[in-house]
């Protein structure tokens, strides 16, 4: 019986599991993700289109959670342009044939134009990075709703703020004084 | 005081002893027949019966001669294959069983009790293999199990692992889109059911819902669904189940041989070729060797309506084998590289809540009417790539038992390609396991009526990120021993089951990116087995089990933090989770080897004690995309009960009938509702009618089958709380056929077979496929299958 316990048998096993469980060293340590893209706000900064009024630039940045409020001139027409935190605009511009914001108000509260000088894609499609808006009367309040779409391939005549992948969903509370 | 003397006698007496228990056997025979009443002791009313069939149709042979050269006794087998030996004492027998036609071939049995073997032999064109006893029928264990092998295996080929494994009642598969799927057992997966990838415990990033095993299933010559816990043999986390995909045995005869398969389908318009080499040297017969390697591709995938843009899939695997065996010793290294490309449903990659709102109330992928089929893969996709490395080593130790040894290396890497807007050549994910598992198992001869393997196990893992932190650092190290041991007497088998695992899990997490926190944990636990088996007689048997296992949480569940995209939801890992503790208790009736009726009928009931899962949130987590549901890792009490029935039923001469039921129950019982994501009741029957094959013809084993599967609506799904962001589909009925037969082109087989899924073209959606939001299941689809097995130590005769 003995004989066939050979001692370098065991020796092989056991040294086997040691190595096997001891070989890795342990002395690495995570680096920090280099975020590729990080947006945190989108600004919305509304100039009156007449310059003459003597009307205020209307700003409100959006942050994830909050609903920052845009006060507007009665019946007014604003040249609203849309800008981030981390100059997301450019890559937006480059990428223009994939992407498409989209914007939700009450008619009552604002009227958004997309088709504006400047902002379209090479397809000739809206891009919405700058936008025409026309404030409602006085006393009127709501919420505006503005979405980027990514939509790779997809953007035609037909896809609306359903189709693709939403990158930013921004809300603001708009109020006519 | 006793003297020296004295101590050699006893010594001698009892070695004497000994020897004539070894020869009992042998003696008892020479005094057969005759029932021997006064010598219950003895053991010799023993019976060994069971079916001669072909290993590959399961025909029964008839008229087959099955003889016992320890007793001198032979028989025949019966109209329906079936044999039987009466009166036999315990010890090890040679079974030779001869048939025209057939390579002859033995089969060593060790009878402690009655036993069933079923004897399986293999056709002459493709002889000289060595020959394992294996068999449905062939019961083991008292814990249900199934295995897929032979004619059964090779009519999967070409589906992924998962869904080969679906023809076993109570197994189904977790999907996300028509590229990824994982195995599901009575309605648990990913970290709860074990895969053993060769004898080696698969590790990849297996806790993900959308991660696919990475393992070739053209690999295997057989696979086996052990369905419940199996925590003592193959250690903890096995709450659900295991599957053991097994490769054959590396040939023991000299020359080369082979198989080749060519395999295409409609639909995804899928190509795929895989060959296996192996040898075996004349000068040198202890050396064997295998060369294996799969090729496979297939494009965008077709629901009755539309094509599903980016659900191409590509993959190439080889393994290499090499094996040096004698009769008391030998070693074997294992290579195996699995590398794919998966493509993910393009529509299912949403940016936020609202857009699976949206692709809900589409009802179909915006992009529908213009997808066109293509084989390119662009993102999102997932590319994976396997290794594993392993070496085994056996020692028969005289009559002392067998040692055996095995060491696997493997190493998993994970990318995961996003859509991104600055288009980089980086993946978005990237996730690197490296796992050493080593296992040391003595089986000792048996002892009386006693047979037992004892073991050690450890595995020692490392995981690294890059590009995404969603899952941290960590590093584990377990070690485990157990020890299993059955007793067989006459009608009767018990076995029990002991095992103690331990494990260290250090986490290297950044906190908010900035702050390295290093958590520790310790988990340790003790897994058992209780069982009983009875065997009735008249091919009948029982079998009761009760066992227990455990699973640690993962580093996943721990520490995971983020938006998990395809699930449009934020998933937060909880710090203080415990162990799951899992206890299985499952009653079987096996009912085989019978000329019309044969089937296996298994209850069983599992609860989980601190079961793990994702509980919503009160409240949503905002980000700059909208507003998430947020969910978090939880523990609750949880039940799981069900019933597995197979059934066939021979109507005539070659027409078979065959039904497989799974049905299960799940509730959560803290919160006293169902547990979502479980498998709908499913039926699966099937007519089969095989042709008499006429010998010499060009034709032999010839087959055709129609059949549907039925999987009702999951209507227990939670009540309670809003988990779900779309009801559960209705349910679906698919049409299935296939035929085959094997072409003899001279004396070259060439087996042929053409398999149609969902034959009536119905749009359906799945309850467990992840992107039942966004599009239909598969429409129609047609997969023709070529096997050519080639053996050129023949050509030479």
């Amino acid at each position: 019986m003995k004989k066939l316990f050979r001692p370098y048998l065991t020796i092989f096993l056991l040294g086997a599991l040691f190595i096997s469980t001891t070989s890795c060293s342990d002395d690495d340590d995570p680096e920090p993700i280099k975020e590729e893209e990080n947006i945190t706000s989108m600004t919305l900064t509304l100039e009156p289109v007449a310059t003459d009024k003597g009307i205020q630039t209307a700003t409100a940045t959006f942050t994830a959670g909050s609903t920052p409020t845009l006060s507007l001139v009665p019946n007014t027409q604003y040249t609203a342009t849309i800008t981030f935190n981390d100059k997301i605009e450019d890559e937006i511009r480059e990428e223009a044939v994939d992407h498409e914001f989209f914007f939700n108000a009450p008619e009552d509260v604002l009227v958004v134009q997309k088709v504006v000088p400047d902002d379209f894609d090479s397809n000739g499609r809206p891009v919405g990075l700058k936008t025409r808006m026309l404030s409602g009367n006085a006393g009127q309040t709501g919420t505006l709703k503005v979405t980027l779409k990514h939509q790779p391939g997809l953007k035609n005549a037909d896809s609306d703020v359903t189709v693709g992948e939403t990158d930013i969903e921004a809300s603001f509370t708009v109020n006519i004084q | 005081m006793l003297k020296l003397e004295d101590v050699l006698k006893t010594k001698t007496i009892f070695f004497a002893l000994a020897l004539l228990a070894l020869q009992a056997p042998v003696l008892r025979a020479q005094s057969l027949p005759g029932p021997v009443a006064e010598d219950a002791e003895q053991d010799c009313g023993l019976t060994i019966s069971g079916k001669v069939l072909d290993h590959d149709t399961r025909e029964p042979l008839i008229g087959a001669t099955i003889y016992l050269p320890e007793l001198d006794r032979a028989t025949m087998s019966d109209a329906y294959g079936n044999y039987h030996f009466h009166q036999i004492c315990r010890g090890a027998y040679t079974l030779q069983v001869k048939y025209l036609g057939y390579e002859e071939e033995q089969f060593a049995v060790r009878l402690t009790a009655s036993a069933t073997r079923d004897l399986q032999l293999h056709a002459s064109p493709r002889q000289l293999r060595t020959v394992e006893v294996t068999g449905e029928h062939l019961r083991e264990q008292a814990q249900t199990q199934q295995t897929i092998s032979g004619r059964e295996l090779e009519q999967t080929r070409g589906l992924a692992l998962a869904e080969t494994l679906k023809g076993i009642a109570g197994v189904t598969t977790l999907q996300t889109g028509p590229t990824i799927s994982k195995p599901v057992i009575h309605g648990l997966h990913s970290n709860r059911v074990l895969l053993l990838n060769n004898g080696v415990r698969q590790e990849g990033q297996q806790w993900g819902a959308e991660h696919a095993p990475e393992i070739d299933p053209f690999i295997a010559s057989e696979m086996k669904v052990i369905k419940g816990a199996a925590g003592v043999r193959y250690g903890a986390d096995a709450i659900g189940g295991v599957v053991l995909v097994e490769p054959k045995a590396l040939p023991t005869s000299p020359g080369i041989r082979g198989d080749l398969y060519l395999l295409g389908s409609t639909n995804n318009r899928q190509m795929a070729t895989s060959a296996t080499v192996e040898g075996n040297f004349e000068k040198l017969p202890p050396l064997s060797w295998r060369l294996q390697g799969t090729l496979r591709k297939a494009g965008n995938a077709k629901t009755p309506d539309y094509y599903l843009e980016n659900t191409g899939m590509r993959e190439q695997n080889f393994s290499a084998a090499l094996g040096y065996n004698k009769e008391k010793y030998g070693a074997e290294l294992f290579y195996s590289r699995f590398s794919t490309e998966l493509g993910v449903l393009l529509e299912s990659h949403i940016g936020s809540v609202q857009d699976l709102m949206y692709a809900i109330e589409r009802g179909r992928p915006s992009n529908a009417d213009n997808a066109e089929f293509t084989y390119d893969i662009g993102r999102p996709y997932q590319d994976v790539q396997h290794d594993l490395f392993k070496a085994k080593g056996f020692w028969q130790l005289g009559e002392a038992g067998k040692l055996e040894f095995v060491y696997g290396w493997q190493r998993n890497l994970r990318q995961e390609y996003d859509m991104r807007r600055r288009v980089s050549q980086a993946p978005t994910l990237e996730l690197t396991l490296n796992t050493h598992t080593t296992e040391a198992t003595f089986e000792h001869k048996p002892l009386g009526n006693l047979t037992g393997l004892v073991g050690i196990s450890t595995i020692y893992q490392k995981n690294t990120y890059r590009y995404s932190d969603f899952l941290p650092y960590f590093t584990g190290t377990t070690a485990g021993i157990f020890a299993t041991e059955t007793w067989r007497k006459n009608r009767l088998q018990l076995e029990a089951g002991l095992r103690y695992d331990y494990k260290h899990l250090l986490v290297k997490k950044l906190e908010n990116n900035r702050e390295l926190i290093k958590p520790e944990y310790e988990f340790s636990n003790l897994s058992g087995t209780l069982a009983a088996m009875y065997d009735v007689g008249y091919h009948l048997t029982f079998g009761l089990i009760a066992t227990s296992a455990w699973r640690a949480p993962g580093a996943n569940e721990l520490f995971s933090e983020g938006v998990h995209h395809s699930a449009a939801a934020y998933e937060s890992g909880n710090p203080n989770l415990k162990s799951e503790q899992a206890y299985n208790l499952e009653f079987s009736v096996d009912y085989f080897s019978n000329p019309r009726l044969n089937g296996t009928l298994s209850l069983y009931h599992n609860y989980i004690r601190d079961y793990i899962y994702l509980r919503p949130l009160p409240d949503p987590v905002l980000t700059i995309r909208g507003a998430f549901p947020a969910f978090e890792y939880t523990q609750a009490n949880a039940t799981l009960s069900g019933i597995d029935l197979s059934w066939d039923y021979r109507l005539a001469t070659g027409l078979l009938l065959e039904s497989k039921t799974s049905l299960l129950y799940a509730r959560n019982l803290d919160t006293d509702d169902y547990l979502i994501y479980m498998p709908a009741n499913r039926f699966d029957n099937s007519l089969r009618y095989e042709f008499a094959s006429g010998n010499g013809g060009k034709l032999t084993d010839a087959y055709l089958s129609v059949g549907g599967v039925y999987v009702a609506k999951q209507r227990r799904t939670p009540e309670k709380t809003e988990q779900d962001f779309a009801p559960a589909p209705d349910g679906y009925f698919l049409l299935q056929a296939e035929a085959g037969t094997t072409i003899h082109l001279g004396k070259q087989p060439v087996e042929v077979g053409i398999t149609g899924n969902n034959l009536l073209n119905t749009a359906y959606r799945d309850y467990l496929n992840k992107q039942r939001y966004y599009a239909d299941e598969l429409g129609r689809m047609l997969l023709l299958r070529v096997r050519i097995p080639f053996d050129f130590s023949n050509m030479k005769k």
